[in-house]
């Protein structure tokens, strides 16, 4: 009987690697628009602080693709020293008029990455706050 | 010993090496491209929109506008591609000043695609701009035929008839019973996990192989 137990042990330990190791190997992009914040009364400066900050705060390693240019990046590794696999980029424009608009744009390898695309802007644009 | 035992011990094998084969693989790392922004001093959106659209479509497919001003398509597309997604491009389109400001943003898995995010963001703002293109890289055909530089193809064994391999570019292999296995090769010694590990060696007509306790010949 002791010897069934050990055999069960060892099997489910195996599926176990087998599935972890399989979820790695095989990563399909998810990449999704958000739908567009709009604010009318704050400068793109004010939008670019916030898109660092909410990067910050969601994710890791935000830059400014080109300074000045608004087009904030970021990136998520699942485990420490591992390599990334979601990415983010919000990206500040004026309006005419006054204000400005940030839009989201969200990449995320599945499975390896627990959280959906989708998942990830509704937590960026939420964290952003419409700049409220 | 009971044969639960023993049918216990065959599956954990079949399992060991679909491990190895799987922790073999490495995941794909993921190139991402924005910062390419133009301003155009007069023209409507639905001018930007158009030529966003068929930008995306030249390069990727299904392109579509999930938010107004925002498009998407995914890919790759083309000969001997992947049949995942593993690239995407984003187009935007902003009203400015009586024109517009159109910006792109790509994201590429590599080495599942043979170019990078940069040259698809290239390609997508010079499709929409009308200015020439680079084509983009293509994958290299897997050889096949009797190579001696891959074992892609179907190998039967010489002892057992009915016992057949099925092994592919990336180092798969599958058997006439849909048990799984990996395949290495290096100058002509093989590697093969299929139920244990054996060493093998690959004739030089790279038609023939043999050793740890089989012998295969390749349908070529």
């Amino acid at each position: 009987m002791q010897l069934y137990v050990r055999a069960a042990r060892f099997l489910a330990a195996l599926l176990l690697g087998v599935l972890l190791a399989g979820a790695a190997a095989d990563a399909t992009l998810d990449t999704v628009n958000a739908p567009r914040i709009t604010v009318p009364d704050k400068s793109v400066n004010d939008c670019s602080d916030k898109a660092q900050s909410t990067l910050m705060s969601v994710m890791q390693n935000a830059t400014e693709a080109g300074q000045g240019s608004g087009e904030w990046l970021a990136q998520t590794q699942p485990s420490p020293g591992g390599p990334p696999s979601a990415w983010a980029i919000i990206e500040c424009h004026a309006i005419d008029g006054g204000g400005y608009t940030a839009s989201f744009v969200c990449s995320v390898q599945t499975p390896t990455n627990p959280v959906s695309a989708s998942d990830l802007c509704t937590k960026l644009a939420t964290a952003f706050g419409g700049g409220q | 010993m009971t044969a639960l035992v023993r049918r216990a011990r065959r599956f954990a094998i079949f399992l060991v090496s679909v491990l190895f084969l799987t922790v073999s693989m490495a995941p794909a790392a993921v190139d991402f491209a924005t910062g390419i922004r133009h301003v155009v001093a007069s023209g409507t959106l639905d001018d930007c929109n158009a030529k966003a659209k068929a930008a995306l479509e030249a390069y990727l497919e299904n392109a579509n506008e999930p938010t107004p001003g925002e498009w998407i398509a995914t890919g790759p597309v083309g000969p001997n591609m992947s049949p995942d997604i593993t690239s995407a491009g984003t187009i935007h389109c902003y009203a400015h000043a009586g024109g517009y400001i159109v910006s792109f943003s790509c994201m590429v898995e590599a080495p599942n695609n043979p170019y990078s995010a940069r040259a698809l963001c290239e390609d997508l703002a010079a499709n929409f701009e009308g200015t020439p293109q680079t084509p983009l890289a293509t994958p290299t055909p897997p050889p096949s035929g009797c190579t001696t530089a891959t074992l892609a193809g179907t190998w039967r064994s010489d002892s057992d008839n009915t016992l057949t391999l099925k092994m592919d570019q990336s180092g798969e292999l599958t058997d006439s019973e849909d048990v799984v296995g990996s395949w290495t090769l290096s100058g002509n010694a093989v590697k093969l996990t299929y139920y244990g590990y054996h060493n093998m060696t690959l004739s030089a007509d790279g038609k023939h192989l043999s050793g740890g306790g089989y012998s295969f010949t390749r349908e070529c």
